[in-house]
């Protein structure tokens, strides 16, 4: 019968422990009560004694070595029994590879008490074929790393399983991985999420971004979110939609691509909005309580996707720029976006958004105002509808959708009815 | 830094305040020299400020608040004083259904820039109906912002912070911790509401106390230190608003809590945090949470009975343990 001698936890601070020095070899018959190692935590160094009358059968790790709490260190067997198979336990690596998976480990750990639990109390035969119930942190910490319960031992209270315990299991594994250059995580943590390559990753004290069903918020999706319920519980919102020609916006586009200054269709629409909010200079404005403060510069905010969640990033002075300067100027603007480069003026108030989600597929939605703005305009995609023409036959026109959600203390539905038909006669005009 | 009383972070603490703003007045029973209030908070400041700016009341709890709310309404700042906690039941219809729903039943309109000061706790023979704590009560209602400060520095900070919001505050102090000292920083400075302190760092189980069941929970961390034992200690400062997520990094970290109040156990404030942290990070605990708190019967005046009774440093030591046995 096999005996795993693990590393004890000389107090409830300790995690790991080093092998100072082993006072055993290979093959030796220790009695029980003598020094096995001597074993050093970073308060104290203890001299490990064996509880069994036993046979030294594998040292596992080499003095020096850090190993964690409840790692096999040693193997021992009952003198006059076969001492197993040593392949049990990999000996190329022996530093890591503390309990391993399967039903052997299964086996060894229902035989194995811990040598020497916290506190000092003698281990218990209460260890042994009786199973402590699992907390939620060690069955939050067991379901993360794809381990069950029989593949850890517990070194506590009557042997129950603790953090450590589990944290121990996953380092040898992680490092038994790295070691061996392999990446079989769903042979040894099936559950693990894909996006999450390192076990040990999900492990460490509060760590909740390891838990792939939860996503923690990032600083500019919370502050996002804040500015949102803002916006939706202190705003009367309302919106309004309307479906426009774009065949002239889009021969203007080819227009201009083949004279080598392409626009997206996106630059057109910030154009003919910023053409639109000078005639309607109230919608372009900062609601103030009492006031509908018109601003003077038509500095558009465009809502642009990061992986940090969503930015409403600013294309300032949009009055004094041509359709060319607002296509290079806003892609220089996505430009920092992505790279995580933006200058202070990028992440100004602005006077309107414009929120785009065109060329995903959606047909129209309505954003939320985002204060203290007073309108806010959603962008769909081009799709072609049967339209009648003048002379009643049925013909293809491509249309888009735009939405303008309005803070109806500011601004009533005639006002974004207005300022939408003043966006269309652009649109349709010649965006010159 | 200086050290100095709780009781003189107190006086200190409005003085400063009644010079900042001239609106800032006291009202309450006894607060005048000589007497200078029952455990002297307001000892020496009848003679520095014209009279009308502390005033001195009969015995008529309700009176103390109804008008204290009437003139805060009218733009003043006062900061009115129950003698005993045990007396707010005098004036809970002022305290529960004006002071608290003014805010609210004038669509917000209407600033109640109001302190009620007051101090419970027991372990003074002072028995059942002078030795109370009953923080929970106004806790439960919804308008009401509860601190409850542990030392003389966070004292000062926290009520300059009450007198200074436009929401009404309960700022309930401890008849045993006017006598107690603390370092106190000597320039100006104030304490945010709804921020924990952790006041004494850990790894094993987070114990969370306010009010004077804090310096047990301190006294409780030393103890458990020499066993080998590490407690984080935190102080909410304020139950109301609540600093839920320093407990909930704490508990992160040591996956087990025992949480420490000097009221009556059954429906405390201990259980609103347990429910909390299982709510919310019931995946982080290792072990049931326990609650230190006082016999559910009225505080006996005998001493040795009401040590028996009040939650102890023993207590909190026995309640970690069980933490990590369990």
């Amino acid at each position: 019968m096999r005996y795993e001698l693990k590393m004890p936890r000389l107090g409830p601070d300790m995690d790991e422990g080093t092998l100072i020095e082993w006072n055993m070899s290979v093959d030796d018959e220790v009695q029980e009560g003598a020094v096995l190692a001597t074993i050093e935590s970073d308060k104290s160094e203890v001299e490990l004694e064996s509880r069994w009358h036993a046979m030294v059968a594998e040292l596992v790790v080499e003095p020096g070595t850090v190993v964690p709490v409840g790692g096999v260190i040693a193997v021992l067997y009952k003198p006059g029994t076969d001492p197993g198979p040593l392949g049990a336990i990999d000996s190329a690596n022996p530093a890591t590879s503390a309990p391993s998976a399967g039903s052997s480990s299964a086996q060894s750990s229902a035989e194995t008490a811990p040598q020497s639990p916290p506190g000092g109390a003698p281990a218990t035969s209460k260890a042994i074929g009786t199973r402590r119930p699992l907390s939620p942190m060690v069955r939050r910490l067991l379901k993360e790393s794809g381990l069950s319960a029989d593949e850890v031992t517990g070194t506590g209270p009557g042997g129950k399983i603790q953090r450590s315990d589990v944290e121990a299991v996953i380092a040898a594994q992680s490092d038994a991985l790295k070691d061996s250059g392999t990446v079989g995580f769903d042979a040894t943590a099936a559950d693990q999420s894909s996006t999450d390559p390192s076990p040990a990753a999900s492990t460490g004290p509060g760590s909740q971004s390891g838990d792939p069903h939860r996503f923690v918020l990032t600083k500019v999706e919370k502050t996002g979110g804040r500015r949102m319920v803002e916006s939706r519980s202190t705003i009367p919102d309302f919106a309004i939609s309307r479906r426009i020609d774009m065949s002239a916006a889009l021969a203007t586009k080819k227009a201009l691509a083949d004279r080598g200054t392409p626009v997206s269709l996106n630059d057109m629409i910030l154009f003919a909005t910023t053409r639109a909010l000078v005639e309607y200079p109230r919608i372009n404005g900062v609601f103030e309580g009492e006031a509908v403060v018109a601003q003077a510069a038509v500095d558009l905010a465009m809502a642009i996707a990061t992986p940090d969640g969503l930015i409403a990033a600013v294309l300032p002075q949009c009055q004094q720029l041509s359709l060319v300067e607002i296509g290079s100027k806003s892609r220089e603007l996505v430009e920092r976006v992505r790279v995580a480069k933006l200058r202070p003026e990028d992440l100004g108030q602005g006077s309107f958004t414009v929120s785009n989600l065109g060329m995903y597929g959606v047909d129209r939605f309505q954003p939320i105002i985002n204060p203290p703005h007073v309108a806010i305009m959603g962008v769909g995609r081009i799709t072609d509808q049967l339209v009648l023409n003048s002379l009643g036959v049925p013909m293809a026109v491509p249309m888009i959708e735009l939405t303008v959600v309005g803070d109806h203390r500011a601004v009533d539905g005639v006002a974004l009815a207005l300022f939408l038909a003043s966006l269309e006669s652009f649109l349709s005009g010649s965006l010159a | 830094m200086t050290e100095i009383l709780y009781r003189e972070a107190i006086q200190q603490a409005l003085r400063e305040e009644m010079l900042r703003d001239d609106t800032v007045f006291l009202i309450g029973e006894d607060l005048r020299d000589p007497w200078g209030g029952t455990y002297k908070a307001t000892a020496g400041l009848s003679p520095d400020f014209e009279d009308k700016r502390v005033l001195n009341t009969p015995i008529a709890e309700d009176t103390i608040i109804g008008a204290a709310l009437g003139a805060a309404l009218s733009g003043t700042r006062p900061v009115a004083e129950l003698m005993y906690i045990d007396f707010v039941m005098r004036a809970m219809d002022a305290v529960v259904n004006q002071v608290a729903k003014v805010r609210y039943m004038s669509g917000g309109q209407s600033d109640v820039p109001l302190v009620i000061r007051t101090q419970g706790g027991g372990g003074r023979s002072s028995a059942a109906q002078h030795g109370n704590s009953l923080e929970a009560w106004l806790c439960h209602v919804p308008g009401l912002l509860i601190a409850m400060p542990s030392t003389p520095a966070d004292a000062k900070g926290l009520l300059k912070t009450a007198i200074r919001l436009n929401d009404p505050v309960i700022f309930i102090e401890h008849k045993l911790l006017y006598a107690t000292k603390g370092e106190v920083p000597d320039d100006e400075y104030t304490i945010p509401f709804g921020v924990a302190d952790i006041k004494r760092e850990g790894t094993d189980v987070t114990i969370v106390a306010a009010s004077r069941a804090l310096l047990f929970s301190l006294e409780a961390a030393e103890e458990l230190a020499r066993e080998g034992i590490s407690a984080e200690v935190i102080d909410p400062r304020t139950l109301v608003p609540l600093d839920e997520e320093t407990i909930f990094e704490s508990v992160d970290k040591t996956n087990r809590l025992v949480v420490v109040a000097e009221g009556a156990e059954r429906c405390g404030w201990t259980a609103e945090i347990a429910a909390r942290v299982q709510e919310a990070r019931f995946y982080s605990l290792d072990a049931p949470i326990q609650r230190v708190a006082a016999l559910n019967v009225p505080l006996p005046f005998q001493p040795d009975m009401e040590r028996y009774v009040l939650p102890s440093v023993k207590d909190i030591v026995a309640a970690a343990k069980r933490t990590l046995d369990a």
